[in-house]
């Protein structure tokens, strides 16, 4: 029997110093959920989701993503796995083409590039995957414009875009919305809403309308430590919720 | 964008039939020496090329660079070394005699050097940023101490070469033959260049130079790439260092001194850093400025020194970039 779960953490460790960013977290992600990931600033999201991503070990505690022990695996091996993440700061190739960033994804995962001689912009195998993904994020009619010349609600879409390129079992979206305008925040909930389903996602997002519009399910997370798991109807009515961070200002 | 394609191809297209038509504009003046200046700047163009591969095109700031060259330099020397003196270069457990073939020789001394900066670049990359740059010029330092201890191949005096390496039919000793023929190896190095930065293998180096966590998060092994790079660019030095060793009939430790790879960076500044055209022009103008300034005064340094200032702020692309406009992007 196939397992539903994608991704499960077990008692994930980490401090710096003194400061205990990641408490004891136990999380699981199902196939096909959108599982937000919500708490106030500080509460250890990001550190999480480097520990997730492979940018930072653990001190403790474990992951198994898609029944495989990865606690301890590089960055670009967790990549090849399924493992796809998005950055809160937006991360692309400045200097590259819209196109060649989402090309740059796409070619990570068709096996070695050890390949010195043939143009890579008239590789045909790739170019079907990439207009896929410009087409997926919005960014076909702009597909030639240096990434650095994008408007910053571009920036995220391409973000995200490289992040969708490949279809990664599990795609970790770092505040995707993250100083859009409500425009783009409409265009990147469409987004998500599409890939829903093929992909898990685990959403950290600061936007609490779309949160609760997207997700099946939501954790929350305070001081490093997971304090309700539910779904949206749950969390939002869950005591110790409300009192630690909902109902902070209407209290 | 069409305007900037064609100053491109005009500017390669000048370059290349200045160089072409060089020896005759020399014998045309009736000036010999010009053919041996332009070979020099031929050579260095060749290792700046090679340096623009790591440091423009897959931001490894390598302060090393010369270790590389010199490598291949003393390859032909002291291989010469053992034909002048009679001797063996190993007598233990096969024995090898020293050479003079060219074709040898230089092979040689392209797979030594690839294989030194194999060796450099297998723990250099270990770093990134300054303590890279400081790493790498550290491992030059050693080899350029090395070879300063070697007594027997002449230590801080080297080795003077009686005759250059001899290529069948070709007539290496003939300088403007000579000149030629480090012009083909120019063409032929920036040929195969503009292919890897063109490829799926420059794409990934060119990533790595921009956001390097980026593509580790996208599943890229980037160390392995990063290597590959660093060795192409020392094997490419190297064939500068033997070329450049069979143009002045020398070779000495100077070859390997940290200030030459700084002299080699200047080249890539200068011309145009991330452009294969623009090391080239580097190349030229500071060994020119060099030569004409120091006719006039000892201290050339002192007006050089603003003039690259100059350029390396108001062009972004250094010369190659003022020459071409300025929306000069990655290649």
């Amino acid at each position: 029997m196939m397992s539903n779960t994608l991704l499960k953490v077990r008692q994930l460790q980490k401090s710096f110093g003194a400061v205990e960013a990641c408490c004891n977290i136990n999380l699981e992600i199902n196939k096909g959920e959108i599982h937000a990931l919500i708490g106030p600033n500080g509460a250890g999201k990001t550190t999480l989701i480097q520990q997730l991503a492979g940018q930072m070990l653990p001190d403790s505690g474990s992951i198994e993503f898609d029944g495989q022990d990865i606690t301890r695996l590089p960055a670009h091996k967790r990549a090849l796995l399924g493992l796809a993440r998005s950055f809160q700061i937006t991360s692309i190739f400045g200097q590259m083409s819209a196109e060649e960033n989402i090309a740059l994804a796409v070619q990570a995962h068709m096996g070695h590039s050890f390949r010195f001689w043939r143009p890579a912009n008239k590789n045909k195998k790739l170019q079907p995957t990439i207009e896929t993904a410009l087409e997926k994020c919005g960014l076909l009619e702009r597909r030639h414009i240096v990434a650095d010349n994008l408007s910053h609600g571009e920036k995220r879409q391409l973000e995200a875009g490289m992040a969708l390129a490949v279809t990664p079992k599990l795609l970790m979206l770092d505040e995707p919305m993250a100083g859009m305008g409500p425009g783009s925040a409409v265009k990147m909930t469409e987004l998500i809403q599409s890939i829903k389903g093929n992909t898990s996602i685990l959403l950290v997002e600061h936007d609490m309308h779309a949160v609760f519009n997207l997700a099946d399910r939501i954790t929350v997370l305070v001081y490093g430590k997971p304090i309700a798991t539910g779904t949206p109807e749950e969390i939002s009515h869950n005591q110790d919720v409300r009192s630690a961070y909902l109902g902070e200002g209407d209290n | 964008m069409r305007f900037i394609k064609n100053r491109r191809t005009l500017i390669t297209g000048a370059s290349f039939l200045f160089f072409l038509l060089l020896p005759l504009i020399a014998s045309a003046l009736g000036d010999a020496y010009l053919v041996t200046l332009f070979t020099r700047i031929l050579i260095y163009a060749l290792a700046a090329v090679s340096l623009d591969l790591i440091l423009g095109y897959g931001g490894m700031n390598s302060l090393g660079h010369t270790a590389f060259f010199g490598t291949g330099a003393y390859v032909v020397g002291i291989l010469a070394f053992h034909i002048q003196e009679e001797t063996l270069f190993l007598s233990w457990p096969i024995e090898l005699s020293g050479s003079s073939n060219a074709i040898l020789v230089w092979l040689l001394a392209v797979l030594f050097s690839a294989f030194m900066s194999g060796l450099i670049g297998a723990l250099s990359l270990r770093t990134t940023g300054i303590q890279f740059i400081m790493i790498t010029l550290a491992f030059a330092q050693m080899l350029y101490y090395l070879f300063v201890s070697l007594e027997a191949y002449g230590g801080d005096d080297g080795i003077s070469l009686w005759a250059r390496n001899k290529l069948p039919i070709f007539d290496t000793a003939d300088d403007t033959s000579f000149y030629y023929l480090c012009l083909g190896f120019l063409v032929i190095f920036v040929f195969l260049s503009y292919r890897l930065v063109h490829s799926h293998f420059g794409r990934v180096i060119r990533g790595a130079k921009q956001n390097l966590q980026r593509m580790q998060s996208l599943g890229f092994p980037i160390y392995r790439y990063q290597l590959v790079c660093f060795i192409i660019a020392g094997a490419g030095a190297g064939l500068a260092g033997a070329l450049m060793a069979n143009q002045s009939e020398f070779v000495s430790p100077g070859l390997l001194h940290w200030t030459h790879s700084g002299e080699m960076m200047i080249m890539v500044l200068l011309g145009g850093m991330g452009t294969l055209i623009g090391p080239i022009l580097g190349a030229t103008a500071l060994l020119l400025l060099e030569e004409f300034l120091s006719v006039y005064t000892e201290h050339w340094m002192a007006f050089l020194g603003p003039f690259l200032i100059i350029v390396v702020l108001f062009a972004k692309r250094g010369l190659y970039g003022l020459l071409t406009g300025k929306e000069v992007n990655d290649e």
